[in-house]
């Protein structure tokens, strides 16, 4: 049985590490908009929404991309080792049309010209302007050190940095883009202006008219006017920190913690509010080919998604999302563990993310809806505000014709009032329905349905859910009377623990939950059958396919059978020092996602729950974050946000062949002596191969049908 | 259990010269509920018997004692049977409490017999009769071109045909007259239900399920379970079927490969399954069945039919767990592959069998090579190593070599092999896979040896130790740490358990004196919480011995003392935090509602 992987999706919405613009570009009408994942370049149209074409490649170290000036067909992408030329436009077999090394780390580049020859910026500390002529001349334009920020002009014209010395250094580089080998680097304009504001500048943002503008962590903003006396403005509104800023027209637009994007006017201080985007805008920028759209990078939980607006009535004109699992991007990504679930019935994905639960539509390769589970200050949190926690979705299972879903978010005691209860968390466990076609509707709410215990494990069962808390205490939860409540009950009472999980046999007659490194069998009446001490380590989760417990411990992955009692084959070391490890199962196989901390790679594999020999091993580039069984095959999710298939066409195959072989009965019915209308009565009318030979002996291809007709018949 | 009980029905008549299964006809059963049983008697009667509540003669229509019965169905309280008398077929028609009778010859030997609508009837040269039931008059004939017929069945609307050609079995479906045939085998036994058919064959002793059109759903091989024949087979449900061999009657689940229940026969006598009761097996409600076996005493030539109780188990993997069929060879013990590396071979563990020849030759030798191993690190000679979860991952079936190396167990008492040795012993007993067939029994033999070490390591970390195991050293040692660690345990463990367990020990008469004085005197959280449980059940105090009632109260007026003055301290400190907090909060927030 041939087993293969194929990545789904482009990866995640890139962020340029140093450039101020988002990673999308505009095609030189302004239809198109090529948006930059870590693994694809997506082509939008812009006024269906639509992706239109998409090329692979990876494109994860890029730093920024430019349209090729000289073939707006196609898109420059700026990696930190190459520089690659790619077609948009067309269906090449290879859409990378040309590349060349880089021999200096770009950071942003100033202007790709007509000829080849390039205007960029290197460093992010200590910065180098430089142009490279077309023939690879270096030549150093500006240098200097200590930069904090620095951010050029929509018309690249204007280049300004601020430095640690509380200095704004302005570089005028109209000349260089005209004729940049003739222009002397001994001429070059530059000005250093100061300002007065205290607080830290974390943005900067400069207009055509070199009109500077900075960002505070305190929230207010500060303009630098490009007159003889460099007259200054403060403009106050934010509360949060300004994260981003952009000049448009003679507009400055700003964004923040607030999730307001913030439109100033600058000449009357007038301004115009877009309040409750999805995430914290961390970048804002407005594509020369596109002047009228303003194209946002929203941060939600450390990932992102790019909304363009309407400049004119700022409407939303597309978003482009990638799927948003819920990695732990500050802390230790190595080790994030995401939920994902896939919709038995509509085979959608659904990614919960602190707060948010997201559907993802695998086939279309789009975000369907994206909702809170419950409900929370749709505006951004700055300040004391972040104290208060959201709740985060810790759970999402759905019932296994997928009219349901239910999960289990965590709602942090708010600590505002310093009060005894300030660490206590509360559980809240939620029954939805399907709405419409965008989201789901809540039926039953259930605060703390384990008290203070914490669930850990949340399984579909008969026809409600089942759920274990950190006590191995087991609650059944179904619908009643509209309204979903707890049926039966097993309260093993175990000290609490990190380590339990549920696994429930395909017939629904034996639960299994885990506890540390035991594992207890009930029965549907919820009661204790036996406990079995099978490994030694704490269990990470336990699966059943058919009549085999598959246990992953911390050390082990064993296959136990329940009905002999015996160990399988199927048992092996799992290492300590190794990264996580995903265990998940369908019907027949086993899947195991094998974190290498080595390689930072990951080995996936399948097995048979009674063979040690793997049906199928590779060895996936990145960390995998979660694995899940989809379809006939299985699903990861990795830490570049794609969404990996492992699929077979092999196991289809097989079983249309065993329905044949099955249902080969002869049809001697014609030579039998029984009328013909009795025949059709005959059910059991099927055929096997040899059915069919002897129609194949005459050429007359007209008479063909007829005669297939008669066997048929 | 699940054969419940049985008893006989009737003693047949003694008659000479007929094989076992010509003997008697028992028509086959539609439900549970039925009390009527139809019996039919070669040579002798055909009865009816009610079964409740003791089986007793309800009707007969004798036959003349050349006759032998070859098969019968019953519609209601119609008969209709298969008779062959020396050389002349026929079929007979009876109704129950009538002494009328009808019946018409036939040509050859009336294999079987289905009577529903019509009457169908196999003759044994293959030819399949439709027969009306009033007039016995044959509408249709569907001749059948091979010989000696051996069993037929109305499935569906579809016949099917078993027929025998020198000792090959060959199956027909017929459906509307459409004959279709199948691959045929040798010695064979079959039964049907619910539209599958379990053949099982005699000489590999394998069993299948065949689906109608002959695809086999699976086979089973029950060599290992079955001893010689002769074999008979009754399918009560689906996938559950009672199979004999010469000394048991098993109940197996086919889909799970596990034994249900067996059911010893009687030595010296010949047994055969005749029928069951067919019950859908998918709910506690339809478990409950019936079958009917022949008993044949060959000495006394005494000939019982008998009737068992039983119960075939819900068709779910809950009913099948540990019923597996074992194979009788033992396992070998593996060497863990790391599932990093790409070779997946399965290896023997060789270092636990040079381990293990060791164990005999020299004791303190193994003691450290065997912690070396499982430690998966270099140790010192005489020292006590404790399992973590950083040792070696091993296949649990060494730590069970190791430990059955140790203990011997002979009628659930386990005893010391030779000299206790102690290092290793002390590593085994705190590892998580220590074998719990090694716990029962494992704290008093760890008493008795004297070494307290073992004993509190057992007490603390070995897993699967049974509560009254806690319970009995509990009352019988006098050591504080001991009682200690014990108590520390007891939190494993429920308290209603726990105090089960002792009721049982009082109710044997222990005395649990002894126990609250260490209790009293321990004076920690665990202690109190199980005096406070001992108190509480029933006539304890009663049994007290004075000394230790009056400790109780000195201790229980401390701490009145004691908790009367906290909560003075903590009103003061009330107070004090009232007066001093006039703080206001610093401001409100309402959600907005998305």
């Amino acid at each position: 049985m041939e087993w293969s992987i194929s990545m789904t999706n482009g990866g995640k919405v890139l962020d340029f590490p140093v450039s101020t613009g988002v990673a999308g570009i505009y095609s030189e009408d302004g239809r198109y908009f090529l948006a930059i994942l870590s693994h694809q370049i997506r082509v939008y149209f812009i006024s269906t929404r639509q992706c239109t074409r998409t090329v692979d490649l990876d494109l994860s170290d890029c730093v920024d991309a430019k349209l090729d000036p000289s073939n707006s067909s196609n898109l420059i992408v700026y990696k930190t080792n190459e520089i690659l030329k790619v077609n948009w436009k067309e269906r090449l077999v290879n859409p990378v049309v040309s590349f060349g090394p880089v021999t200096e780390a770009i950071s942003v580049v100033i202007n790709q010209f007509e000829d080849g020859g390039l205007l960029f910026v290197s460093g992010e500390k200590n910065i180098n302007v430089t142009y490279r002529s077309p023939e690879g001349v270096i030549s150093r334009i500006y240098e200097t050190s200590g930069v904090i920020k620095y951010a050029k002009s929509l018309n690249n014209e204007y280049l300004a940095i601020l430095n640690e010395n509380k200095e704004v250094i302005s570089i005028s580089l109209a000349r260089f883009l005209v004729d940049p080998p003739a222009s002397d680097v001994n001429d070059l304009e530059v000005a250093i202006k100061t300002f007065n504001y205290k607080s830290p500048i974390i943005s900067i943002a400069v207009n055509n008219d070199n009109i500077i503008a900075l960002g505070s962590v305190a929230g207010p903003i500060q303009i630098i006017f490009n007159d003889d006396n460099d007259n200054e403005k403060i403009l106050r509104w934010h509360i949060g920190p300004a994260k981003t800023l952009h000049f448009h027209e003679n507009f400055l637009l700003s964004g923040g913690d607030e999730k307001v994007l913030v439109i100033w006017q600058i000449d009357n201080d007038k301004t115009q509010f877009l309040p409750r985007l999805n995430g914290v805008i961390d970048k804002i920028s407005v594509d020369v080919n596109k002047p009228d759209n303003y194209n946002l990078a929203l941060n939600i939980n450390g990932q992102y998604e790019l909304l363009v607006l309407s400049a004119v009535d700022l409407v939303s004109r597309l978003s482009v999302n990638s799927i948003r699992p819920n990695l732990k991007r500050k802390l230790n990504i190595k080790n994030s563990t995401s939920i994902v679930e896939a919709n038995p019935k509509t085979n959608h994905l659904y990614l919960p993310s602190g707060s948010f639960i997201q559907a993802f539509d695998l086939v279309k390769n789009e975000q369907l809806f994206h909702q809170t589970v419950s409900s929370v200050v749709p505006t951004g949190k700055v300040k004391s505000e972040l104290k208060l926690m959201d709740p985060a979705v810790s759970q999402l299972k759905f019932s296994s014709d997928g009219e349901w879903m239910c999960t289990l978010d965590i709602v942090n005691n708010n600590e505002i009032e310093n009060l005894l209860s300030q660490d206590d968390k509360n559980y809240a466990l939620k029954f939805w329905k399907p709405a419409s076609a965008s989201g789901w509707e809540l039926v039953t709410k259930i605060i703390d349905p384990h008290l203070k215990v914490q669930v850990l494990s949340v399984m579909p069962y008969q026809n409600g859910f089942i759920t274990a808390d950190a006590s191995a205490n087991l609650r059944f939860w179904k619908l009643r009377n509209k309204s979903w409540a707890v049926v039966k009950t097993l309260d093993l009472m175990k000290p609490e623990s990190k380590s339990v999980d549920l696994a429930i046999s395909e017939d629904n007659s034996v639960i299994v939950v885990s506890h540390d490194n035991v594992v207890y069998m009930v029965n549907s009446n919820f009661k204790l059958v036996q406990p079995l001490s099978l490994v030694e380590s704490h269990i990470r989760s336990i699966e059943l396919v058919g009549t085999d417990l598959i246990i992953l411990s911390k050390t082990k992955l064993v296959s136990f059978n329940l009905v002999t009692f015996e160990f399988n084959s199927l048992m092996a070391q799992v290492a300590v020092a190794q990264g996580k490890t995903y265990l998940c199962t369908n019907n027949q196989l086993v899947a195991l996602a094998l974190n290498i901390q080595d390689s930072e790679r990951c080995k996936v594999m399948l097995f048979k729950p009674n063979d040690l020999h793997p049906v199928f091993a590779t060895i996936h580039s990145t960390y995998v974050n979660s694995i899940i069984p989809y379809n006939d095959g299985f699903l990861f999710v990795d830490n570049e946000l794609r969404s990996g298939i492992i699929s077979t066409n092999q196991l289809r195959l097989k079983s249309d062949e065993s329905e044949i072989n099955g249902t080969s009965i002869t049809a001697a019915a014609a030579n039998s002596s029984v009328p013909a209308d009795e025949i059709e009565n005959f059910s059991f009318k099927t055929f096997d191969l040899n059915s069919f030979n002897n129609i194949f002996e005459t050429d007359n291809l007209d008479t063909l049908f007829d005669k297939i007709i008669k066997i048929v018949k | 259990m699940s054969f419940v009980d049985f008893y006989p029905i009737l003693t047949l008549p003694r008659v000479s010269d007929l094989p076992l299964h010509s003997r008697v006809i028992v028509s086959p059963l539609s439900s549970i509920t039925e009390t009527n049983i139809n019996i039919a008697i070669s040579k002798s009667n055909i009865s009816s018997y009610i079964l409740y509540p003791s089986p007793r003669l309800v009707w007969s229509y004798p036959i003349s004692p050349s006759s032998v019965v070859e098969c019968m169905d019953v519609k209601d309280d119609s008969y209709m049977i298969g008779i062959t008398d020396r050389k002349t077929f026929k079929l007979l028609s009876l109704n129950k409490g009538s002494e009328e009778s009808n019946s018409i010859k036939l040509k050859h030997r009336i294999a079987n017999i289905k009577f529903e609508e019509f009457v169908w009837v196999v003759l044994g040269n293959g030819d399949v009769l439709k027969i009306d039931p009033a007039s016995l008059e044959v509408i249709e004939t569907i001749s059948n071109d091979e010989q000696g017929t051996h069993v037929f069945s109305n499935l569906d609307k579809h016949i099917l045909v078993v027929t025998k050609v020198s000792d090959q079995l060959s199956y027909k479906l017929i459906h509307n007259g459409v004959v279709t045939h199948y691959e045929a085998y040798t010695d064979s036994l079959f039964e049907f239900n619910d539209k599958h058919i379990y053949r099982f064959n005699k000489s590999t002793k394998t069993i299948e399920k065949v689906d109608l059109t002959f695809k086999v759903q699976y086979s089973v091989d029950l060599s290992h379970l079955l001893a010689e024949g002769p074999f008979s087979l009754s399918v009560p449900s689906e996938d559950r079927v009672v199979i004999s061999d010469n000394i048991k009657m098993h109940l197996v689940n086919l889909k799970y490969e596990s034994k249900l229940a067996e059911f010893q026969f009687d030595d010296n006598c010949d047994h055969e399954i005749l029928t069951s009761i067919k019950v859908k097996g998918n709910s506690l409600n339809t478990t409950d069945t019936r079958l009917f076996y022949l008993k044949l005493n060959s000495k006394k030539n005494k000939l019982n039919l008998n009737l068992l109780n039983l119960n075939i188990e819900v068709n779910t993997l809950l009913a099948n767990l540990n019923k597996g069929f074992k194979p009788n060879e033992n396992r070998e013990i593996l060497q863990l592959t790391n599932l990093i590396d790409e070779v997946y071979e399965i290896k023997k563990d060789t270092a636990v069998h040079k381990l293990v020849t060791l164990y005999g030759k020299d004791l303190s030798k193994f003691e450290i090579q065997a912690i070396r191993y499982l430690k998966d690190q270099e140790v010192k000679p005489s020292h006590y190593y404790s399992f973590d979860s950083e040792d070696k991952p091993v296949d649990p079936q060494a730590i069970e070599k190791f430990v059955s190396l140790i203990f011997s167990k002979e009628n659930d008492t386990l005893t010391i092999k030779g000299k206790v040795p102690k290092f290793i012993l002390y590593y085994l007993l705190s590892h998580k896979l220590y074998p719990s067939q090694y716990t029962k029994g494992l704290l008093r033999l760890l008493l008795s040896t004297g070494n307290l070490r073992l004993l509190k390591q057992s007490i603390t970390f070995t897993p699967g130790i049974d509560v009254s195991d806690l319970v009995e050293v509990l009352i019988y040692s006098d050591n504080s740490t001991v009682t200690n660690d014990i108590l520390v345990r007891l939190n494993d463990y429920k308290v209603e358990e726990v105090i089960e367990m002792f009721k049982t020990k009082l109710s044997e008469g222990e005395n649990v004196n002894g126990l609250i004085k260490n209790l009293i005197e321990l004076n920690n959280f665990n202690s109190f919480k199980l005096l406070k449980n001992l108190i509480d059940l029933n006539g304890l105090v009663s049994s007290m011995r004075t000394e230790v009632i009056r400790k109780l109260t000195e201790l229980v007026n401390y701490k009145i003392r004691l908790v009367e003055l906290n909560s003075l301290n903590l009103n003061l400190v009330n107070n004090r935090i009232k007066l001093a907090d006039t703080r206001v909060p610093k401001y409100s927030f309402e959600p907005l509602e998305s």
